[in-house]
C-alpha cells in the first residue's frame, strides 16, 4: 500500500488549481490512514499553503508525499514558489500578522496544525515551505 | 566537454529533416533564411528558391516576428533553449503554435544562426479552451441560491472556495436576497473540503454582507473537524450564527420567521 | 392605520413614531450631511423613536457616505432611538464589504416592515429593561 502511495506534485497558475490540491490532498491522507477530522485539518493547511503561492507569487508548486521516522509514517508537503519572497519572515510567523489582504493567520496557523515546519524565504527571489504530520 | 562523435550521412540527414511532418527552419545571424524544410515551405504555400536568403520576420509573419519576443533573436544573443506560443498566418488563418529555438554553434562554439521547429498546437488550445469553459459552467452551477421558504434563502457551498467562487456565491446570495426579500439565509458549508483563512474570511464577508441587507446569517453544518480547523486557524466567527447540523439551522430560521414546525394532528 | 404626522422638506415623514427618510438615487455626500443635520432636528423635536433611512433606490455609496450614513445612526442613537438602514442594494453591500468598513452596531434591514418590527421589538426591549430597573 505505501508503494502506492507515490509522491504528488501540483503546478499552481489558477485559483482554480486549488480544487485539485485539496481534493487529491485528501484522498491521499486517507489512503495513508489519517482519520476524517485530520484529513480536513492537514487539507486546510494545505490549501493555506496553496492559496498562498497563487495570491502572492502567481504561481508555483506544492508536492505531497510520504516520509518515515522510527517505523513511523508521516504526510509531508512542500510548497515552494519564485515569488516576491517575504520581507519580514518573524513577523510573517508572528500571530495575528498581515500582510495584506485576509485574516493574517495564515502560516502560523499552517505551523500549528502541523507537527514539523519548515519555511525559507528570499525577497525577490521566493519562498520554499515543508511540513510534516506524523500519522499518531 | 562532451564530444558528439558520430559518423553523420549528410544526406540521410537532410532528408530526414526535409520529411519530418512539422516546420524546421534554420536562419543566419543577419536573420536571413538558410533553411526552411518541406513542411514549413507548404505551410507559407512558396517554392524554397522564393524564400531563400529572404529575412525570416517577411516569411513567417508571426506575431513575434520582429519583435523582442522573438526567440530565435534571443538565443543568438546568449538566451537559452527556448519554447514559446506563438500565432502565425497559416494559409491566410491565424493558427496558435509552439516554437521551439536553439543557437546553431559552429566548431569554435560560436553562434553562427539559429534552429527553431514549429508545432500547430490549434488542438491543444482548443482542448485548453473546452476545459476553461467547462470548470467555469461547474463554478456557476456550483453556487446556487435557493429559496426554500417565504423569506429564506439556502446557499450550499460543497467542495473547494476559491476567492473567484467566493465573488459569485457572494453576488448569487446578494441577488437573491433582493428578489425575495429574504429575512434569514442559511449558508451551509457541510460540503466544503477545507477550511484554510482565506475561505473562512469569504465566508466572514457574505455573513456580513447578509448583515448590511439586512437579513440574518446562519452558518450550518460546522462538523467537529470544521470546528476545530476554525479553532487552529484562531478564526472567530463572532456575531455569526452558527450551528452543527441543517436541521438546527432550520429550525432557528423558522423560529427568526415566527414561524414553528408542529407534528400534524398536534395540539398548537 | 398609518398616519402621516409631519413632512419635512427633504421629504420625510414619520409612521408610527419613526421617522421615515427616503434618500434620492444620486444622493452624494453633502446631501447626505445636510440630512443628518434635519434628521437630528426632527428626532429631537418630534420624539421620533425611530429613524428608517430608505436607501433602496441607491445604486453608489461612497465610503465617504457610508461614514456620515454611520454618525447619523450613532447621532440618532445618542438621542434614544433606533436608526436603521433599509433596502441597501447589492452593489452597495458588495462595495462596502470588499473595504473592510466597520459595520458593528448598525441596523439594518430589508423592508419597511422589518424596520419598524425593529423599532418596536427594541422599545419594548428597552421599555421592559427600564420598568425592571
Amino acid at each position: 500500500m505505501q508503494n502506492r502511495l507515490k509522491t504528488l506534485h501540483f503546478e499552481l497558475t489558477d485559483p482554480f488549481d486549488n480544487v485539485q490540491v485539496v481534493i487529491c490532498c485528501k484522498r491521499f491522507l486517507k489512503d495513508l490512514g489519517f482519520g476524517e477530522a485530520q484529513q480536513y485539518l492537514i487539507a486546510s493547511a494545505v490549501s493555506e499553503l496553496s492559496t498562498n503561492i497563487i495570491r502572492y507569487a502567481g504561481k508555483g508548486t506544492i508536492s505531497i508525499g510520504t516520509t518515515y521516522r522510527n517505523g513511523t509514517v508521516g504526510f509531508v508537503v512542500a510548497a515552494r514558489d519564485d515569488g516576491p519572497g517575504i520581507p519580514d519572515l518573524k513577523k510573517a510567523m508572528a500571530e495575528n500578522y498581515s500582510s495584506g489582504k485576509g485574516l493574517g493567520l495564515g502560516l502560523p496557523s499552517v505551523k500549528r496544525i502541523m507537527d514539523e515546519f519548515e519555511i525559507h524565504s528570499t525577497p525577490g527571489q521566493g519562498t520554499r515551505v515543508t511540513a510534516i504530520k506524523w500519522l499518531e | 566537454m562532451t564530444n558528439y562523435i558520430r559518423i553523420i550521412d549528410t544526406d540521410l540527414a537532410v532528408h530526414v529533416l526535409e520529411h519530418l511532418p512539422t516546420p524546421v527552419m534554420a536562419v543566419n545571424r543577419e536573420m536571413e533564411l538558410v533553411f526552411l524544410n518541406e513542411a514549413g515551405l507548404k505551410h507559407i504555400g512558396r517554392s524554397w528558391e522564393e524564400v531563400k536568403g529572404k529575412p525570416c520576420k517577411d516569411i513567417l509573419q508571426s506575431r513575434h516576428c520582429g519583435t523582442s519576443e522573438c526567440k530565435m533573436r534571443q538565443v543568438m544573443d546568449g538566451g537559452q533553449v527556448a519554447t514559446v506560443r506563438n500565432e502565425m498566418k497559416i494559409n491566410g488563418r491565424t493558427v496558435p503554435v509552439e516554437y521551439t529555438a536553439a543557437a546553431l554553434k559552429d566548431q569554435d562554439g560560436t553562434i553562427v544562426g539559429g534552429v527553431e521547429y514549429i508545432i500547430d498546437i490549434t488542438e491543444r488550445v482548443r482542448q485548453e479552451k473546452k476545459l476553461q469553459e467547462q470548470s467555469k459552467t461547474i463554478r456557476e452551477i456550483s453556487t446556487p441560491a435557493i429559496k426554500l421558504w417565504d423569506r429564506m434563502v439556502i446557499l450550499p457551498v460543497v467542495g473547494v472556495v476559491d476567492s473567484q467562487r467566493a465573488q459569485q456565491m457572494m453576488s448569487a446570495m446578494l441577488q437573491k436576497i433582493m428578489a425575495t426579500a429574504a429575512k434569514v439565509i442559511i449558508l451551509d458549508i457541510q460540503g466544503v473540503a477545507a477550511m484554510d483563512t482565506a475561505v473562512a474570511n469569504h465566508l466572514i464577508k457574505i455573513a456580513k454582507a447578509t448583515k448590511l441587507m439586512g437579513c440574518r446569517c446562519i452558518i450550518s453544518g460546522i462538523t467537529p473537524a470544521v470546528a476545530e480547523t476554525l479553532v487552529q486557524l484562531g478564526i472567530e466567527l463572532t456575531d455569526i450564527d452558527t450551528n452543527s447540523t441543517l436541521q438546527d439551522s432550520l429550525f432557528d430560521a423558522f423560529s427568526l420567521l415566527d414561524l414553528t414546525v408542529t407534528p400534524k394532528g398536534s395540539k398548537q | 392605520m398609518k398616519q402621516y404626522s409631519s413632512v419635512s422638506a427633504l421629504g420625510s415623514y414619520t409612521i408610527s413614531d419613526c421617522l421615515i427618510v427616503p434618500v434620492a438615487p444620486e444622493a452624494e455626500v453633502e446631501e447626505l450631511q445636510r440630512l443628518h443635520r434635519e434628521i437630528l432636528e426632527l428626532v429631537a423635536e418630534t420624539g421620533a423613536k425611530g429613524v428608517l433611512v430608505n436607501l433602496s433606490s441607491v445604486n453608489i455609496l461612497s465610503s465617504y457616505s457610508f461614514t456620515t450614513l454611520r454618525e447619523i445612526l450613532r447621532g440618532v442613537s445618542l438621542l434614544g432611538a433606533t436608526g436603521v438602514l433599509v433596502g441597501l442594494r447589492p452593489g452597495v453591500v458588495a462595495a462596502w464589504v470588499d473595504r473592510d468598513l466597520d459595520f458593528s452596531e448598525m441596523h439594518t434591514a430589508r423592508t419597511m416592515e422589518d424596520a419598524l418590527a425593529l423599532v418596536t421589538t427594541r422599545r419594548e426591549k428597552q421599555e421592559a429593561d427600564a420598568k425592571q430597573a
